[in-house]
Formats: C-alpha cells, sequence, structure tokens
C-alpha cells in the first residue's frame, strides 16, 4: 500500500500552476543567452536606421587607423579612416536584411515542398526524398560562385545563393515529422469529417510540426549569417560601399602587420551573432521538445 | 441503407478481408464482432474509404444506393463526416492537440453546412450538451489535454454526428475507457440513434458490449462474416462453431448464490491464435482452430441461414442446422 499523504502531495504540486517567475526561471540559460545576443544584433540593425556615430562612409582622412579608444571613435577607424562603430552597425544591417530574406523564403518554400513531399503519394514519396537529398548535397559555396558568375555579385545573389542552399535542409527536415503526424488518428479523424488532404496539411500538419519549423529557423538564421559573411568576404556577397562584417573582414587581411586587432571587430560581431541564434535554438527546442521537457532535462 | 457486396480488401496481395455480403437496415444497431486481427477495424475504414493508400479495394460498398468505392476523393469527402460519422478508438490520438474543442466539434459544421460564425458555435454548444457534457460553454474553449478520457469520447461522438449523419461508426469507441466510463458512453451511443434514427455500425471484441447496444450482429473471423443475425438468435443459438466458442468463453457475471463456482470454473479457451495475415487455412478459415472440424471444411462453406435473420457460414453447425 503506498503511503497516501505522499501521493496526495504529489497530486497538487501537479495541479497548481507554478508562478510566473517560477516558470521563467526554469526555462534554458541558452534561451537567455541566445535570446540576449539577438536582441542585441536586431537592436543594433535597427538603430543603425536612426542613429549612427557617423554618416556611413564618412571617410576622415587625418584621422585612418586609429586605435580603439582614440577621442571620437571608440573603437578606432579602419585604413580609410572610417569609424568602426559605424561600420560594424551598418554591417549588422546587411547582415539581418540578407538573413531574414533568405530564412524567410527558404523556411516557406522548404516546408510546402517538405508538406508536399509527405503527403504525396507513396511510390513518389521514396523518389521526391531522394531529389531533395541531391539538392542537400550541392556544395553551398559553389552555387553561389557560379550564381556569382551569372547574375555578378551582390545582396540578391547571396540571399538567392542562401535560399539554393537552405531550401533542401528545410524540405528534408520537414518531411520525416510531417509523416509521422499524417499517420496519427486525429488526421484521420479529419478525413472522417470529410476534409481533404491538403487541408489536413495545413491545419493539422503544419501547427503541430511548427515548434520544429521554429527551431529550424532560428538554426538556420544563425547558418544564413555565416554564409552572408563569408559571401561577402570572398567578394561574392554585397559590394562597396554598402558595409557588409565579412566584407570588412576582408579588409583587415590585408591590415594584418598595421592593425592586427581589426579583424577581430567584425569577426567577434560575426561570431556572437551566430552564437546567439545557435543559443537560442537550442533553448527553443528544448522548451517546444515535449519529449525533452517531460524527462526534465528543461 | 447500408450493404457490402463481394468486399475484397488487399494489402501486398494478403487477402486482409473478403465479405460477400453484410446489410445494415436503416435505423439499426448492427454490431461487428471479432477478435484482434479478425479485420473488424479494416472492413470499418473500408466502408469510410479510410483505408491506407496500399490497401487495395475491390467489391460494392452501396450507402443508400451509392457505391462509395466508385466515388473520388472530392465526392468521397462529402459523404463523410455528412453521411457517415466515424469515432475512433482511442479518444486522446483522435483529437489534434493544437486545436480548441469548439474548433474540432465544428470541422463537419463547417465543412458541409452554410452556417457561419455564432451559428456554428451555437450548434456546437448544443452538441455538447446532447452528448451530455457539463459546462459547455466553457469547454468550448479548451484543449483536449484538458479533458477526461470520457470526456474527449464524448468530444469525438459530438464531432462525428456534428453534420447530422445517416451512419454512424464506432470502431471500439469505449476500449480506451475506463469500464465505469465506458457504459456512459455505450448508453449515449444507443440514446443518440434513438433520437436521431441513425444507423449505427459498432465495432468491438465484446459480444457483451455488442448485446447491450445492438440489435444485430455479424461475427468477423479471417476478415470473412462468419454468422450474421438478429443479436438475441446469435447469443441464444449460435451456429457457427467460432461464435459458439467466443460465446464460451466469456466469463459472465457470478450469480450471489455460488460466487465460489463461478471462481473455480475453468474458462473456455479457443486454442491457437488468429493466424498472420496470408497463414489462414484455405476452406473454412477457423478450421485449423476448430475442435470440431472435419475433412469437408476444408472447402468453403456455403451460407446457411437457419431463419431469415440468421444466417452463417458453417459445415458443422451447433445446433446441428435447423434450430
Amino acid at each position: 500500500m503506498p503511503d497516501q499523504s505522499k501521493e496526495l502531495t504529489q497530486d497538487t504540486s501537479i495541479a497548481t500552476k507554478p508562478s510566473l517567475g517560477k516558470r521563467l526561471r526554469r526555462l534554458p540559460i541558452t534561451l537567455y543567452l541566445g535570446g540576449a545576443l539577438v536582441t542585441t544584433f536586431v537592436a543594433v540593425a535597427m538603430i543603425s536606421f536612426v542613429w549612427t556615430p557617423y554618416p556611413p562612409n564618412k571617410l576622415n582622412l587625418t584621422n585612418r587607423l586609429a586605435s580603439p579608444g582614440t577621442a571620437g571613435f571608440f573603437l578606432g577607424t579602419d585604413r580609410a579612416g572610417r569609424d568602426v562603430v559605424t561600420e560594424l552597425m551598418l554591417g549588422a544591417r546587411n547582415s539581418l536584411y540578407v538573413s531574414v530574406v533568405s530564412t524567410v523564403v527558404a523556411m516557406f518554400l522548404g516546408s510546402i515542398i517538405g508538406l508536399s513531399i509527405a503527403g504525396s503519394r507513396r511510390v513518389l514519396q521514396g523518389p521526391f526524398t531522394r531529389l531533395v537529398d541531391a539538392g542537400l548535397a550541392l556544395p553551398g559555396i559553389l552555387t553561389a560562385l557560379v550564381l556569382a558568375a551569372k547574375l555578378g555579385p551582390g545582396n540578391t545573389t547571396a540571399t538567392l545563393a542562401i535560399i539554393t542552399w537552405q531550401v533542401p535542409v528545410a524540405a528534408r527536415v520537414t518531411i520525416g515529422p510531417a509523416r509521422q503526424i499524417l499517420a496519427l488518428d486525429y488526421v484521420e479523424a479529419a478525413y472522417g469529417y470529410g476534409r481533404t488532404k491538403a487541408y489536413v496539411l495545413r491545419r493539422h500538419v503544419l501547427p503541430n510540426i511548427s515548434p520544429l519549423l521554429i527551431v529550424l529557423g532560428s538554426v538556420m538564421f544563425a547558418a544564413a549569417i555565416l554564409i552572408e559573411a563569408a559571401l561577402a568576404f570572398l567578394s561574392v556577397g554585397v559590394q562597396p560601399p554598402t558595409s557588409s562584417w565579412g566584407r570588412f573582414l576582408n579588409e583587415t587581411q590585408s591590415l594584418l602587420e598595421a592593425a592586427p586587432y581589426l579583424m577581430f571587430f567584425p569577426g567577434v560581431a560575426i561570431v556572437l551573432t551566430a552564437l546567439g541564434f545557435n543559443l537560442l535554438g537550442d533553448g527553443l527546442r528544448t522548451v517546444l521538445d515535449p519529449q525533452q521537457a517531460r524527462t526534465g532535462v528543461a | 441503407m447500408l450493404n457490402l457486396r463481394n468486399l475484397r480488401v488487399t494489402i501486398d496481395d494478403y487477402e486482409i478481408i473478403n465479405i460477400d455480403e453484410l446489410t445494415l437496415q436503416a435505423g439499426s444497431r448492427l454490431g461487428l464482432v471479432g477478435e484482434s486481427g479478425s479485420g473488424k477495424t479494416m472492413t470499418a475504414k473500408a466502408i469510410a474509404g479510410l483505408l491506407p493508400n496500399e490497401a487495395k479495394v475491390s467489391g460494392e460498398v452501396n450507402f443508400d444506393g451509392q457505391n462509395l468505392l466508385t466515388l473520388g476523393d472530392r465526392e468521397l469527402a462529402k459523404v463523410r463526416g455528412k453521411r457517415i460519422g466515424f469515432v475512433f478508438q482511442d479518444p486522446a490520438r483522435s483529437l489534434n492537440p493544437m486545436m480548441r474543442i469548439s474548433k474540432q466539434v465544428s470541422e463537419a459544421i463547417r465543412i458541409h453546412t452554410d452556417l457561419k460564425g455564432k451559428a456554428v458555435t451555437a450548434k456546437v454548444t448544443d452538441l455538447l450538451r446532447q452528448v451530455q457534457l457539463p459546462e459547455p460553454e466553457t469547454l468550448l474553449r479548451r484543449y483536449p489535454h484538458q479533458l477526461s478520457g470520457g470526456q474527449q469520447q464524448r468530444v469525438m461522438i459530438a464531432a462525428a454526428i456534428a453534420a447530422d449523419p445517416d451512419l454512424l461508426i464506432a470502431d471500439e469507441p469505449t476500449t480506451a475507457l475506463d469500464v465505469t466510463v465506458q457504459e456512459e458512453i455505450l448508453r449515449l451511443l444507443i440514446s443518440l440513434s434513438e433520437q436521431r434514427k441513425m444507423s449505427l455500425l459498432f465495432v468491438s471484441h465484446d459480444l457483451g458490449v455488442v448485446r447491450f447496444v445492438c440489435n444485430q450482429v455479424a461475427v468477423i473471423y479471417g476478415g470473412n462474416i462468419v454468422e450474421a443475425g438478429d443479436i438475441d438468435s446469435i447469443i441464444n443459438r449460435p451456429q457457427h462453431r467460432y461464435t459458439a466458442a467466443l460465446l464460451a468463453a466469456n466469463p459472465g457475471m457470478p450469480k450471489d448464490d455460488n460466487f465460489s463456482a463461478f471462481i473455480g470454473r475453468r474458462l473456455q479457451t479457443i486454442t491457437g491464435s488468429v493466424p498472420a495475415v496470408g497463414r489462414f487455412p484455405s476452406g473454412c478459415r477457423f478450421r485449423n482452430r476448430c475442435q470440431h472440424a472435419s475433412d469437408k471444411c476444408a472447402t468453403t462453406p456455403s451460407v446457411t441461414a437457419s431463419s431469415p435473420e440468421h444466417r452463417y457460414l458453417c459445415w458443422h453447425p451447433a445446433q446441428g442446422g435447423q434450430s
């Protein structure tokens, strides 16, 4: 016979909803860290529209390669005498722009493709999935270079390159869980009410895989930022005079002797932002994945 | 109103269901009884066109003079929900965890009627009241996990009858529930079918439950209807050896005065288990587990009628032919 008083206390602990403060404290630290980094990044990019320490591309020819801490230039200036803080803020803006557009488009297309494949006839699923796998196998940088050769370098090229890179990823990740949901009883019940497959995919499958898509989105965001920087670094991405972290990083290469510290600024900005989105994704996964939440990993 | 003829379902070349004939009269309640793996759920799903894609179906499923098997997906969707409602085995899994109760119950209404907005909510509230759920107004806004199993099944039933179907197919609607809740749900199904003059196809493995709910019964084994007819006739005078064995395996209820005799009694069992799909013997499918089987059973038995309301497929009927 189990101890009844103990059972009762257990029951009440489940029944009463913990206070908001308690629930907030229970959220994973990664969520807070990632959230803070991402918020900072977005805030900086937004602020750059209304305020930067200096106007974009303002050259201070008398103050070239000023070291950090020089009066008026918190982080110093680059080879042309542009303020590093201003450059970084404008770079954040470009980075945000490219990654938002590419991630949203890639998620949208990818999940539609994934859902369609999951909902297609069984004989077609295999071939279609392999086709997506083939898309996954495309080397992203190579695709970007080919696109740049065709369209010329620029933000559009970078965005397109990231999209073609990410769409198969989003599709591939969607297929499996969508098929799992499609096999569940409430999907069958929906058919029983007279629903069609397209409706079921939209209204039953999509909401139930949305936690996954949210996490996937944040991770893809991190990847998009890295790729954008990489493409700009390779001069395939955005062109001067628009500022970009990747291009800034590239320029510091030639200054390794004159101002070796300079490369850290765009480098750290890229690392922190990508890290932020990855941490956010990890935190969200812990919160949104009921299996992990139940085992108490959260 | 519902008539199955030569219904054959095969998956990967294995014959899952082979039903020569099965009829459900308008307004009556037919129980479909069989063991696990006998094909009872498959039959129910075949009627509603809910079989998995890989299943091949042939024959006729006549519903009000229309063969449902010839309908395309869109035409079938107009029948499902509107003319035929479906209640599934496990309510917890048949409700979308991310959707409010109001939305799930109103699915069929929004698909099949022109009602909009407040009218839909009113109808849903009324439905929830009809399935005897307390405080329907607050229930509307809940999610499935906030309900008990019995409440969830009531919600499922409300959703299934939302568009006033003429036929309700209930696939083991009480298997996942407590015995006490079970009886309430069964009574609900009976009263709904009587009030609405709605036919009921009740799938179950429990002859006792079927007797409680239905007035007709069809016993299915290995995808064949081995015996069908009036519930009383079949329970009291089972002809097919499988039905007889099923009834003998039911412990019944102990009588107050001889409880010890009830406890001490050995239950009769059916030897072996249902063969895997494709491993059934030729002729009578039950013959490898039947104590009364003879060489004759290797040939497929023909339909015998002991009365107009009682037909069976057996060479060696339990009552020795006419009863």
